[in-house]
């Protein structure tokens, strides 16, 4: 499995994981010209802009770590171009989630809220 | 939502009100500290954040603006920290609005949100008081010091999570209560340990009376150093208002301990010859009081002046003259006071037996002259009391009978002061070495012999206008000390043996 498989079998295991929390699943892979953001999901009154991180393991560090300030900085930006196209008066919060692959029917999931701001 | 409180901070000697505005709002979570933040309030951030994590607040993401007013003044606290967590919890409504026009908040927090105390209490419960705001709530270990501001609830705090509990009426703090904290001091140094130097003590005692500075010279291990260190023992005892200015400087720099109180000791600052001039006089972007202001009401002791850097005596000149000290700095102008007796000691020589009767001076004249004309004129100028402490004999040497105490000799000081203040309280100047020239002539009655002689000493002595208001200045003192209306001749006959004779200034 290339990585490219592994990071979209992380966003699938991700969007079950919030739709189990009763979240809503307002896009996936939304993308422009400043960059890209995983998944955008909805409960109550809150919009979260989720990056999905996959590994098999931590010997290079932790996932979490891997979205650094220029992720960040990439991810916000697009978060305000989202924002600019649905305007709505609600909350908004930066989370990841990551994801320590191994086979189909083992793999740990982390979901960690409001991970950044701006 | 939005919430203010009241925070403070301080600049010169003053403490200064600082509004904290708390703005939450929904948006792209951010955390926004404006208002002329330094470094350390930067990162109350950080601290604020994880403090109210840490005392069990779940704060959901939200935009939070911080305001720091008035926005035009730099602000240097780590004492803001509680003020902006209380304005924060505030704005979420967790904390009622009731308090934020009542109460003052200062304090340090830790990431595990317990307080730590912070300096500068003493100016900040002034400005509280001031400001007609009656609470003031600050870390658990700097209420004394608070407390010395009559008509403030002082509420100490050891935990962050104290104050919700206080507001939301789950368990109500309790006001801080004064405790007697007059302390006992033992004083090691006392007058009664110096053998001989009889002319010397005499030179010292006129100097705390009057308040004339004074420069003692003499060979090495004459003990110029041990009396310099016992003239704060016979200085009179500070006022209130005395100990408040002393306390205030005391903490803001930080060095009051931890639970004290009011000062009640006169400062005796000795500085190492290697200090700088902002060591001296005090400086920073944000100006930090120097020795001299440290040693306000009480002893700046110089030891081997002309060790010194000749710049850092220099700036001691406008101090000794105003007796306070205006740094100007880019964004603001700080005055402090600096009204203190000006102790000098020195070598006559760089060998330092010159004048010895018993050792011979090794130096050649130019090195005694490149060695006193470290020390300037106009420096010198303005130390009225010059003496020269000769070696001790070997029958005072070993003289088991004590000689007089520092209480005696300061019951003495502290009669002439009396006197001084008596007559120039109208002016708000309160010992001789105050004085101006016309103020001398007002004040200053002379016996006719008196006024002949010093004639005579004008013009032998071939003195200068101010070296004969000088001579003036000190008549006056030992004419206080010794209960005399008038100035007599022999009044002036001792003030004459006090004159100059380094680079022969007179």
């Amino acid at each position: 499995m290339n990585n490219k498989e592994k990071g979209f079998l992380g966003e699938k295991y991700a969007c079950q994981y919030l739709q189990q929390k009763h979240y809503t699943i307002l896009a996936v892979n939304f993308s422009c010209r400043q960059g890209e953001i995983d998944i955008i999901a909805k409960k109550d009154n809150l919009i979260a802009f989720i990056e999905v991180k996959t590994r098999k393991n931590d010997k290079f560090g932790t996932a979490s770590q891997a979205v650094n300030y220029l992720k960040q900085k990439k991810i916000i930006h697009t978060a305000r171009i989202y924002i600019s196209q649905h305007p709505a008066a609600v909350n908004y919060r930066f989370d990841i989630i990551e994801i320590y692959y191994s086979s189909s029917d083992n793999y740990k999931l982390q979901h960690i809220k409001g991970a950044f701001e701006i | 939502m939005f919430a203010k409180t009241f925070g403070a901070t301080t600049a010169g000697i003053d403490g200064i009100l600082i509004e904290v505005e708390a703005d939450v709002s929904s948006g792209l979570p951010g955390f926004e500290i404006v208002g002329l933040p330094d470094a350390a309030v930067k990162e109350a951030k950080e601290r604020v954040r994880t403090a109210i994590k840490n005392s069990g607040i779940k704060l959901p993401a939200r935009k939070i603006t911080i305001n720091l007013a008035p926005a035009d003044l730099k602000k240097d606290s780590s004492g803001l920290d509680l003020p902006i967590a209380v304005a924060i919890l505030t704005a979420y409504g967790i904390l009622p609005a009731t308090h934020s026009q009542s109460a003052m908040f200062t304090g340090e927090l830790s990431l595990e949100g317990q307080l730590r105390p912070v300096h500068g209490i003493l100016p900040m419960a002034i400005r509280c008081h001031a400001k007609n705001i009656n609470e003031f709530f600050l870390p658990a270990g700097n209420e004394q010091e608070a407390l010395l501001v009559d008509d403030l609830k002082i509420f100490p705090l050891t935990k962050l999570i104290d104050i919700i509990n206080h507001f939301t009426g789950k368990n109500k703090l309790s006001i801080a209560v004064k405790k007697d904290l007059s302390e006992n001091t033992i004083i090691y140094e006392d007058f009664s340990d110096v053998q001989g130097q009889f002319a010397a003590k005499r030179a010292l005692e006129i100097a705390a009376a009057g308040g004339h500075n004074i420069l003692m010279c003499g060979a090495p291990g004459t003990g110029k150093t041990m009396l310099a260190r016992r003239t704060a023992t016979i200085l009179p005892t500070l006022s209130r208002q005395e100990a408040l200015e002393v306390t205030k400087i005391y903490s803001i720099a930080g060095f009051l301990k931890k639970g004290c109180g009011l000062i009640s000791q006169r400062p005796f600052r000795s500085p190492h010859h290697t200090i700088s001039n902002a060591g001296m006089i005090g400086g920073g972007s944000i100006p930090k009081p120097g020795e001299v202001t440290l040693s306000h009401n009480g002893v700046l002791f110089l030891d081997e002046l002309p060790e010194f850097g000749k710049s850092t005596l220099e700036v001691l000149r406008q101090p000794l003259e105003d007796r306070k000290i205006s740094i100007a700095r880019a964004n603001a102008s700080y005055t402090f006071p600096s009204n203190f007796i000006l102790i000098a000691s020195m070598n006559p020589c760089p060998c330092g037996y010159l004048g010895d009767n018993l050792h011979s001076c090794s130096c050649t004249p130019t090195e005694i002259k490149r060695y006193t004309k470290k020390i300037s004129g106009p420096l010198l100028d303005r130390i009225d009391i010059h003496i020269q402490v000769p070696r001790v004999n070997y029958t005072d040497l070993v003289n088991e009978k004590k000689t007089e105490s520092s209480a005696s000799i300061r019951k003495r000081v502290e009669y002439a002061r009396q006197k001084q203040i008596q007559r120039l309280s109208s002016y708000h100047l309160y010992c001789n070495s105050q004085m101006n020239h016309a103020l001398l002539k007002e004040f200053c009655c002379l016996t006719p012999a008196a006024q002949n002689m010093l004639k005579m000493i004008f013009e032998r002595m071939k003195l200068s206008a101010r070296s004969y208001d000088r001579l003036i200045k000190v008549s006056q003192t030992i004419a206080d000390l010794a209960d005399s209306k008038v100035i007599t001749d022999q009044h002036v006959a001792e003030a004459v043996q006090f004159h100059s004779t380094i680079n022969n200034n007179i």
